[in-house]
């Protein structure tokens, strides 16, 4: 298993470089995506680490991103970024899942704190789900 | 014949009639005893007369020219063909005398003479009375006919030959039915049963004429009798009533059309789905119908005891009686007014009434007609839309502001999100010992461009709530569509081709840049989605620049080859916060029309635009050639 990777899907070029840049800063690998057909394309479940999703997308926006991963058995943690425009019903929705959601501007030290979080639940259930892959990290 | 003198002594004298026989002179030559009889002489006083003296001295003259023509032409004139004359007795009497004359001999007439005076009397009785009853049937103020048994005419009035218009002319002894063919077989099966003994009579009958024209006549017939008893033929007593009759005719028409009209007001009157009445001009009710007090919660009956003035609402009374003085005054000739009316109960009631005036001829006012219509129920649910579209149009305000404050919060929190991630990343370089200078520097520079673009948002939106006021410059319409679709294809339309189609030679037009970018990204945007939203596959979007038809402004048109729009949608497509994407908020489309608008151009959705997709189209308008 490769390391952790985080994957930032944002269709805001201005998002994509700035949060790029601070999770690089802070060492970690990412990759950025314009669009979450983009990433889909590029998606292996098998890759660990967590995904950094913008809500409001042209194209499949990001809640529908996180019917698709499901509908794929991925368990990839997801981190939801909002822009605060985006409705109340799909910003309850986000609330009500399991997943994490930060509101645009994000602290970037919260935010941080939030994808390390996010990835090492993701390492943890791996781990669980197969633990005969554990030595492997 | 010519017999000798003794013979026709012997014939005189056995003759029992008085007879003479003269000589050419007029002297008397033989007579009778008959003769001298007749005359009162004796025969030989006779036949020393001339004849000229048996004559009454007035037609002696006459005679003498009479023999004396006779006695060049002699010829036997038998009785009755000769003219009478008055014969003269001895005495001086006078008697009307026939004569015969008979030449019997060269210079020698026999005369017969009949004393005529009792026939005569009776004959000029006779003719006499007919000469009265033809004065009196000419003058009869009745048509009056006499026919014989052939239905010939024997005798009649004038009126008759008026009245049947038949002029002057001449009918007696001709055929009724040759006078008038067109007598109908009824009329003569009366003559037949008349000349049979009846007696028949019809107070009123058409008369088809054969001119066409149709005559009502009374008439009577009845059969006349001869002095022996038999039916000599029959008489016809008529009168035209044709006058009569058509005036009556007319009199019944006028009746039925008055009665039939009455009816038709009465039912219109009381029937009608509306409020009417009748109002004299001092105010009082002359006639209600049910409708009309039914509105007032009465009866008919109990409403005309309740005048107008009552009845009509104090509030709305005054202006009403304004308009009813113009009205009178001749100013206007009807006028309308909602108002209320005070019900039985006290409950006010909403109606129409539009009110008109009837003069009389000479321009008096007469009443007034009164019109009423229940408007009670629309005037309430009038009033519930009306407050119900009030607190919509406050929920909506309401909606509004937070819809375009969660609008611009998305805007402003893209490029913050953005600082606030550079700004975290130079920190953590910073405190790091800044390693790599060249990422603290990018990250820096790109921390201010992310805040200026924020302060950029933070202006458009300014600009926007000014309305109107659009900063515009002189643009190159095809370095826009081209800047804006990077920009888009730079934001994530993965998998969306895109084909453009400019026009190079386009004059530039007068715009803001970065609202008709921001249209061009919504447009993009909606079509990207719908495609996405219908699994369209390939997704392709053409954005054509061209001159509009008219020439007068620049067009683009943004099409997609998604599933289009049906006509409901499209009509409503522009509509604020319309959308049928799961997560739209729908101001994309209202905004970009709002922008098109505000800088002079229109947006609008070709629906006509096939095979298939969406096709949105806006114009812009050229910059000025001087400019």
């Amino acid at each position: 298993m490769s390391a952790p990777t985080v994957f930032l899907v944002d269709d805001d070029a201005a998002v994509r470089d700035g949060v790029s840049m601070l999770l690089e800063t802070d060492g970690l690998a990412v990759e950025a995506y314009e669009s979450a057909e983009r990433f889909l394309a590029s998606f292996d479940k098998v890759r660990a680490g967590c995904l950094v999703l913008d809500v409001a997308m042209p194209g499949v926006t990001g809640p529908q991103l996180q019917d698709e991963l499901r509908r794929r058995g991925s368990t990839l943690p997801i981190i939801f970024l909002t822009a605060l425009g985006e409705s109340a019903a799909t910003v309850h929705a986000l609330k009500g899942s399991a997943h994490d959601f930060l509101a645009k501007p994000a602290d970037g030290g919260q935010l941080l704190e939030r994808v390390r979080e996010a990835i090492a639940r993701d390492l943890a259930q791996r781990e669980q789900a197969e633990p005969l892959h554990g030595d492997r990290r | 014949m010519m017999v000798d003198d003794a013979a026709l002594a012997r014939f005189v004298d056995a003759s029992p009639n008085a007879m003479l026989v003269a000589a050419r002179d007029g002297g008397i030559v033989m007579c009778n005893a008959a003769a001298g009889a007749l005359f009162g002489r004796t025969p030989a006083e006779l036949s020393a007369s001339k004849v000229e003296d048996l004559m009454a001295p007035a037609d002696r003259a006459a005679h003498r020219a009479s023999r004396a023509s006779y006695g060049t032409a002699p010829a036997p004139r038998a009785m009755g063909a000769g003219r009478l004359v008055r014969g003269l007795r001895n005495d001086g009497s006078e008697f009307v005398a026939e004569i015969g004359l008979a030449p019997v001999a060269p210079d020698r007439v026999l005369a017969t003479v009949v004393d005529v005076s009792q026939s005569t009397r009776e004959g000029e009785r006779l003719r006499e009375r007919e000469e009265l009853l033809q004065l009196f049937v000419d003058h009869a103020p009745a048509a009056l006919a006499m026919f014989d048994r052939e239905m010939r005419y024997i005798a009649v009035s004038r009126r008759w030959l008026d009245d049947y218009r038949l002029g002057s002319r001449n009918i007696v002894g001709r055929s009724h039915y040759e006078v008038f063919p067109e007598l109908p077989e009824r009329l003569r099966a009366v003559h037949r049963r008349c000349l049979a003994g009846a007696v028949e009579r019809q107070d009123e009958a058409p008369f088809e004429r054969a001119d066409g024209t149709t005559q009502w006549l009374r008439w009577e017939a009845l059969p006349w009798h001869t002095a022996a008893g038999d039916i000599g033929g029959i008489l016809i007593f008529s009168e035209d009533i044709t006058d009569r009759k058509l005036a009556q005719l007319e009199r019944e028409r006028l009746h039925a059309a008055v009665e039939q009209s009455e009816e038709r007001f009465r039912a219109t009157f009381e029937q009608a789905a509306v409020g009417i009445a009748h109002i004299a001009v001092d105010g009082a009710w002359l006639r209600v119908n049910r409708r009309l007090a039914g509105m007032t919660g009465r009866e008919p009956d109990d409403l005309l005891v309740h005048p107008p003035a009552e009845i009509i609402f104090a509030e709305d009374a005054e202006h009403e009686a304004v308009q009813r003085a113009r009205m009178v005054a001749g100013e206007i000739d009807h006028y309308g007014l909602p108002l209320r009316f005070v019900r039985a109960n006290g409950d006010l009631r909403w109606v129409m009434l539009t009110m008109s005036l009837l003069r009389h001829a000479d321009g008096r006012p007469g009443y007034f007609i009164a019109v009423v219509e229940d408007i009670d129920e629309r005037r309430r649910a009038e009033h519930a839309t009306r407050e119900l579209r009030a607190e919509m149009d406050r929920l909506l305000a309401v909606n509004v502001a937070s819809q375009t404050a969660m609008a611009v919060a998305h805007e402003l929190n893209q490029p913050l999100n953005a600082v606030s991630s550079y700004a975290e990343a130079a920190l953590r370089l910073l405190r790091a010992g800044n390693p790599k200078p060249d990422r603290l520097e990018h990250a820096l520079e790109s921390a201010a461009a992310q805040a200026q673009r924020a302060g950029r948002v933070v202006r458009e939106l300014l600009r926007f709530l000014k309305k109107g006021v659009v900063e515009a410059s002189v643009l190159d319409l095809n370095a826009i569509v081209r800047d804006s679709l990077a920009i888009v294809e730079g934001g994530g339309f993965g998998g969306c081709r895109t084909h453009l189609d400019l026009a190079p030679e386009l004059r530039p037009v007068w715009a803001n840049r970065a609202q008709v970018e921001k249209v061009l990204a919504n447009l993009v945007r909606n079509g990207v989605e719908s495609m996405h939203e219908a699994g369209v596959q390939p997704q392709r979007i053409t954005i054509s620049v061209t001159t509009a038809p008219d020439g007068d402004m620049a067009l683009v048109t943004v099409a997609d080859a998604g599933p289009g729009m049906d006509a409901a949608t499209a009509a409503r497509a522009f509509e604020p916060f319309f959308t049928t994407k799961p997560a739209g908020i729908g101001m994309g489309l209202a905004i970009s029309r709002a922008l098109i608008e505000a800088n002079g151009g229109r947006l609008w959705i070709d629906e006509n635009a096939k095979p298939r997709g969406a096709t949105f189209r806006f114009s812009l308008p050229f910059a000025a050639l001087d400019v």
